[in-house]
């Protein structure tokens, strides 16, 4: 994958920030609940569990199991060129309510089912950081 | 509630992979073929629901006399936006907003631009920008392919099974003369043999993209006599858990259609085996099994026994998108299976009829999983 060539999104924006700031250092950063410590992903204004918009970003450790996936055969993203290329959904292991989405690299695709244990790394994509997932 | 709002007139183009003339045109000569099914004048429509990305009201009030066009909504809910849009529409006549009021959909879709050029309608932009463009997750093939590979751990999906669903829908077309696909029947191997999309689907589990247009009329009184005016029995549309979210979906397979079937079970008194036919809407095939059994036409897991041995054919337990579907017919965002489900409840449907079709359910699958969800049934006399 040319990951320099992959549409940044905006990485300054508030609700997304701390995850991309997150990155950039190697951790893993997850929104959670500054009243009720319930984790949540994807990011958003108010916890669901307890309604508080108060929120603090919690660091999690980049290791997950594979939820679901797919085996993308047709380019249609900048950046995502060299086929086929593997979106996974991961279940962090230290945070089970929160599964992230991420490229799994480095398996044949017939190699790949649910519960498969995946170890994070951080890939510099230039304007920022992206998390894609190997072998756990 | 004893009155039922109607659907006085249909009317579509072609289905074509390349159009002689342009969107605008060829809504406008729906909207005529539909006025003419309906018997009323172009004029006499006072009422429109809108669908972004395609021909819209604009098109109608510039090149249509229309003096009173009285109530205008947009439903933008995806695919399930044509059966939501009817039941707008089945509410507008009802409460007196409107009396006759046009659905209409109108696309060069595929030799103009195709999906991946055009805008998104997705709700959530901004989370699909930040977390899912940049994993390249960023079409609908590659997002519903989670759903279906998700359900194969659950619950087991053999590959012959969506070629089932390919296969029969392309038979049906092999039927209907507007169908993009009449006369290019599907075998097997063909199907076996095709490049891979997004696991678990490859080319001919996915929807084509159509130059095209359809209209739908739906009315308070028929004009076009009573026989011919097929009643809007029942009509619901929900979300799902999550509905701006695939990836934490819990649970994961929960879709609208769960809420919105249920819905329309309980208001018509009807089940799915009351149903002789059903219009699914089929952008992907794996979609059509999860609405099947959200709908409740099989139980939880089990689609496959309903899909098996021809069942969904013609001539079997529940004819399935009889005009071929989105997979074979056209991509009309669903407003196709209204009117195929319309043209059976007549007997118009000619070498495809149904025989004795009554009760048609059609479904709507849009955004990331929103559903609607009506029955439809014939007229009297």
């Amino acid at each position: 994958m040319a990951e320099q060539d992959i549409l940044p999104p905006d990485i300054e924006d508030p609700l997304f920030a701390p995850f991309w700031q997150g990155t950039r250092e190697g951790r893993l950063m997850v929104q959670a609940c500054d009243d009720c410590a319930t984790p949540r992903w994807p990011p958003r204004r108010i916890c669901p569990a307890c309604g508080s918009f108060a929120t603090r970003w919690v660091e999690c450790a980049p290791r997950g199991t594979l939820f679901s996936w797919t085996v993308i055969g047709k380019a249609t993203a900048k950046g995502f060129t060299e086929l086929p290329y593997v979106v996974g959904l991961v279940t962090l292991d230290d945070t089970p309510g929160v599964r992230l989405v991420g490229n799994v690299i480095g398996f044949a695709p017939a190699d790949l089912r649910v519960g498969l244990p995946l170890c994070g790394r951080f890939v510099d994509a230039g304007a920022m950081t992206l998390l894609r997932w190997e072998a756990g | 509630m004893n009155r039922h709002a109607l659907i006085t007139g249909v009317g579509n183009t072609p289905y074509r992979k390349k159009a002689e003339a342009p969107a605008d045109v060829l809504a406008l000569r729906a909207v005529l073929a539909a006025c003419r099914d309906a018997g009323i004048d172009p004029g006499a429509i006072d009422g429109m629901i809108n669908y972004p990305g395609h021909a819209a009201e604009d098109v109608v009030l510039s090149n249509l006399p229309i003096p009173r066009m009285r109530f205008r909504a947009t439903v933008d809910q995806g695919g399930a936006s044509a059966v939501s849009g009817l039941r707008t529409a089945g509410l507008a006549v009802l409460g007196g907003a409107a009396t006759h009021v046009l659905l209409l959909r109108g696309l060069l879709g595929s030799s103009g631009l195709r999906k991946a050029e055009r805008p998104s309608f997705l709700p959530g932009r901004n989370l699909r920008l930040q977390l899912e463009h940049t994993a390249g997750w960023n079409t609908p093939a590659a997002r519903y392919a989670v759903l279906a590979q998700r359900y194969r751990h659950e619950y087991g999906l053999e590959r012959a099974t969506l070629a089932e669903i390919a296969l029969a829908a392309r038979a049906h077309a092999q039927l209907n003369p507007d169908a993009q696909m009449f006369g290019r029947p599907l075998t097997l191997e063909e199907y076996m043999g095709a490049r891979l999309v997004a696991d678990p689907y490859h080319l001919f589990d996915c929807c084509l993209e159509t130059d095209g247009a359809s209209a739908v009329i739906v009315s308070a009184t028929p004009a076009c006599g009573a026989r011919r005016a097929v009643k809007l029995l029942g009509a619901a549309e929900a979300v799902g858990a999550s509905p701006i979210d695939i990836s934490n979906r819990d649970p994961f397979l929960s879709i609208g259609l769960d809420h919105a079937a249920a819905d329309v079970w309980a208001q018509t008194g009807l089940g799915p085996a009351d149903m002789d036919a059903a219009m699914i809407y089929d952008c992907f095939t794996f979609e059509v099994l999860h609405q099947l059994e959200s709908a409740g036409f099989a139980p939880h897991g089990r689609g496959r026994d309903l899909v098996a041995d021809g069942q969904i054919r013609l001539g079997g337990r529940l004819p399935v998108n009889t005009h071929g579907g989105m997979l074979s017919e056209g991509h009309q965002a669903g407003l196709n299976h209204v009117i195929e489900a319309v043209r059976q409840l007549r007997g118009e449907a000619g070498a495809r009829q149904v025989a004795d079709a009554r009760l048609i359910a059609v479904s709507g699958w849009g955004q990331l999983g929103d559903g609607s969800f009506c029955v439809l049934e014939a007229g009297n006399g």
